[in-house]
């Protein structure tokens, strides 16, 4: 099996055209994009909002939870059927799935910000928006990331399913390999599915890293170091 | 104090122990999948289906006349994958039993068959299967591997694979995933036709239809008993030199898995098919969409009347 | 036709009835089973990190690799790796006991990390062996932290048995492969409600079964109260 998947890597028809390597991951890389980029939009500003005031937090956890809840299979294949069966539109099915995690994420990042240091800043004269813009945003960034990175796993993971509808990228080579029993070029579609998500997924955690605050590392440090 | 309360942990323990065996006990006993892997000698059957639509009901249909038959123990399996899933199945003993088509059957495990009428076919069918899987009576019913074209080509004069040909450069192709390895070839050799692209879509479903319905593809492979083709207005081109064969529906089996009664039911079922016939049963499936199961009852009931 | 029709005609079919139960039973059972095969991995996992705790690293990691891995090409895949036949309903199993081990480990090992040195060296001057240790006492302290895990677990579970289909093994999935193969909503509709409704009960079920084995979390009565009167 090992050695079929290193041949099916080296041959070079499997490299080029609609069907090669390159395409296909820049497909499912574009499917994920842009769903999660709909999600974003949709998400951010609603877990903002909810974590800034406080209000429709348990509508929010429980959408979040039924979302987890729902069989991507299912809401793939409703979408796709429901929206003029349009390869397209099985995208929205993607963006249905991304928008809890984001929202779960930017919401929790929101109510995580120290009630002291709202209060500081509320202290030094900020008002609402310039409160939320110049503190709370800021700190809560990692963990909005975090979200995003729930999200871009469960993305790259539907979008693979989402090849049974007829959607290109990396799935494609998963059904059709399975359809003929070609294991070579199922065994490449999971590695590629797989290292996919991964880089992704390290790419996000680099980016947690870099966006946290420094005000928020240094306190961390001085907590760390400090007495128990 | 820790002591005490981790004394009262342990007994505790112990009774999670006891829930988690009971747990597996249940989950073991009421498995509703249990023996699923083995099709075969213990009279357990379990039929396949692949994913063209008609699959399943062809199975449900084999599972009645089966059960008719005095078998107590048919299950029939959800649709997954083509031929290949379902060779492979048949012979790891997964599947006893699955409808399939004898023509490309056939030219599965014969790519050089020259065969393409139906007894042409069933004759040399015995001799091409692997060892250990054998195939019943064939039935009068056809459903061969067409393709279609809107409306729009047609009316351009386009009524036969012969009059697509000198366009194919400029045409886009939708079909199984399979079918440029089966095919391409083929339609190269026999016809001179060269498709600018084949695109995967599906076998005949969904897919397909709204492929060529919105244009993105210009031709598409779909099924003589498809009742979409003629609810879309797409027009079957004439496959004017044979190039795909006969594709009469045969039970393909586990050699030995059948009893003589239940060999005689399932030749009786496939006598009593024809090409009509399950086109209107594909219209209750796929257009009213009522259970396979139940348009089998209904089926199984007619022919035993008759 | 409306949606209320095609549901009344679709749900009218006593062969359809029998087939959703039977959907429902084999979901339950796919999403479950690997549940228990998932925490005794993660116990073990634990075992192992308490045990040598250099590890606990590799382990994280470990856990945090296979989560990654899309569903679809899992199930793909195990049984080119393990050798089971393609139809075989184990697959899945062995995909979804990966992905419950995976999510359960981390939680695992931070949990048995956090247990005060205080109750470690109070049961070892007790005579507690590391495993009578491990099993006795730092394992039934971390299992609100294994519980919250499972409750995660399953509903995610519940969830991806459906892609199983794709695989010819899917419970409920099946519903949406025919749903999807007919252009037809009843039984991607009735999918899922009822994977939903699955997800609920068993997750309503595993809350039940975390109080029976943490009675010591349980507030006490006296308090409940008050919270109630201050609900």
């Amino acid at each position: 099996m090992i050695a079929e998947t290193v041949a099916w890597f080296g041959d070079a028809a499997n490299w080029s055209g609609p069907g090669g390597v390159p395409a296909r991951v820049l497909e499912h890389v574009g499917y994920v994009a842009l769903a999660l980029a709909i999600a974003l939009v949709i998400a951010v500003p609603f877990g903002l909002l909810v974590g800034h005031t406080g209000r429709g937090a348990v509508l929010l956890v429980g959408a979040g939870n039924i979302v987890r809840a729902l069989p991507t299979l299912g809401v793939v294949t409703l979408f796709f059927l429901l929206l003029a069966e349009s390869t397209p539109a099985a995208v929205v099915g993607l963006v249905v799935l991304a928008v809890p995690p984001v929202m779960a994420g930017t919401y929790a990042g929101v109510q995580s910000v120290d009630a002291h240091v709202v209060d500081a800043a509320s202290g030094v004269g900020m008002r609402g928006m310039q409160r939320l813009w110049q503190v709370e945003v800021p700190i809560a960034l990692p963990m909005v990331l975090g979200g995003v990175r729930n999200a871009v796993l469960q993305l790259v993971a539907t979008a693979a399913v989402a090849a049974y509808v007829g959607l290109g990228g990396l799935g494609r080579y998963l059904m059709d390999g399975l359809a003929i029993l070609d294991y070579a070029e199922v065994v490449a579609g999971a590695v590629l599915t797989a290292a996919l998500a991964v880089v992704l997924d390290l790419l996000l955690a680099g980016l947690q890293r870099i966006v946290v605050p420094r005000g928020v590392r240094l306190a961390e440090l001085t907590r760390s170091k400090g007495p128990a | 104090m820790i002591g005490a309360s981790s004394h009262g942990v342990i007994g505790r323990w112990r009774r999670i122990i006891a829930v988690c065996a009971v747990l597996v006990l249940a989950t073991a006993c009421g498995n509703p999948l249990r023996g699923g892997a083995e099709g075969g000698d213990d009279g357990r059957i379990v039929i396949g289906a692949s994913d063209v639509g008609e699959s399943l009901l062809l199975a449900e249909i084999y599972a009645g006349a089966l059960r008719g038959a005095g078998a107590d123990d048919v299950t029939v399996r959800p649709p997954v994958g083509g031929r290949e899933v379902l060779v492979q199945a048949l012979q790891d003993r997964s599947l006893t039993l699955a409808p399939d088509y004898s023509g490309n059957l056939l030219r599965y495990f014969d790519q050089d068959t020259s065969a393409t009428t139906s007894d042409e076919v069933y004759r040399e069918l015995p001799r091409a299967l692997p060892e250990g899987l054998e195939v019943l009576d064939q039935s009068p019913a056809e459903n061969t591997d067409m393709l279609v074209v809107r409306e729009e080509l047609a009316a351009q004069g386009v009524r036969t694979i012969s009059d697509l040909a000198p366009r194919c450069d400029r045409l886009v192709f939708g079909g199984p995933g399979q079918w440029g390895e089966r095919w391409r070839r083929e339609i190269r050799e026999l016809y001179g036709c060269e498709f600018k692209e084949i695109r995967t879509t599906d076998t005949g479903g969904p897919v397909t239809v709204e492929a060529l319905r919105s244009g993105e593809v210009q031709v598409a492979n779909m099924f003589s008993t498809s009742a979409s083709v003629y609810a879309n207005g797409f027009v079957p081109l004439e496959d004017d030199r044979d190039m795909f064969p006969a594709q009469n529906i045969v039970p393909f089996a586990v050699e030995g898995s059948l009893s003589e009664r239940e060999r005689d039911a399932l030749d009786r079922v496939s006598a009593a098919l024809t090409t009509e016939k399950l086109t209107e049963l594909n219209v209750e499936f796929s257009e009213r969409k009522r259970n396979p199961a139940d348009i089998a009852d209904e089926f199984l009931a007619q022919a035993r009347n008759r | 036709m409306s949606l209320i029709d095609e549901l009344g005609t679709y749900l009218g079919s006593a062969n359809t009835r029998a087939q959703l139960w039977a959907a429902l039973a084999e979901h339950g059972y796919l999403a479950l089973l690997p549940i228990l095969f998932g925490v005794v991995l993660a116990v073990g996992a634990g075992w192992l990190g308490q045990t040598w705790p250099q590890v606990r690293g590799t382990l994280a990691v470990v856990a945090n690799l296979v989560y990654t891995i899309p569903s679809l090409a899992l199930f793909v895949v195990i049984p080119g790796v393990i050798g089971t036949t393609i139809l075989d309903s184990i697959n899945v199993v062995v995909a979804l006991s990966l992905y419950t081990a995976a999510l359960l480990v981390r939680p695992m090992l931070d949990a048995i990390a956090a247990v005060p040195q205080a109750v470690t060296a109070s049961a070892t001057a007790m005579g507690y062996r590391p495993a009578r240790r491990y099993f006795g006492v730092e394992l039934p302290l971390a299992v609100p932290v294994l519980a919250a895990g499972v409750r995660v677990a399953a509903v995610s579970n519940i969830s991806l048995v459906s892609v199983g289909a794709l695989i010819g093994v899917g419970g409920l999935g099946r519903l949406f492969t025919d749903g999807f193969q007919r252009e037809y909503y009843a039984p991607i509709v009735v999918g899922v409600v009822l994977t939903l409704l699955l997800a609920l009960v068993v997750d309503l079920l595993l809350v039940l079964l975390r109080r029976v084995l943490t009675p010591w979390q349980r507030p006490a009565p006296t308090r409940r109260a008050d919270e109630e009167v201050a609900a």
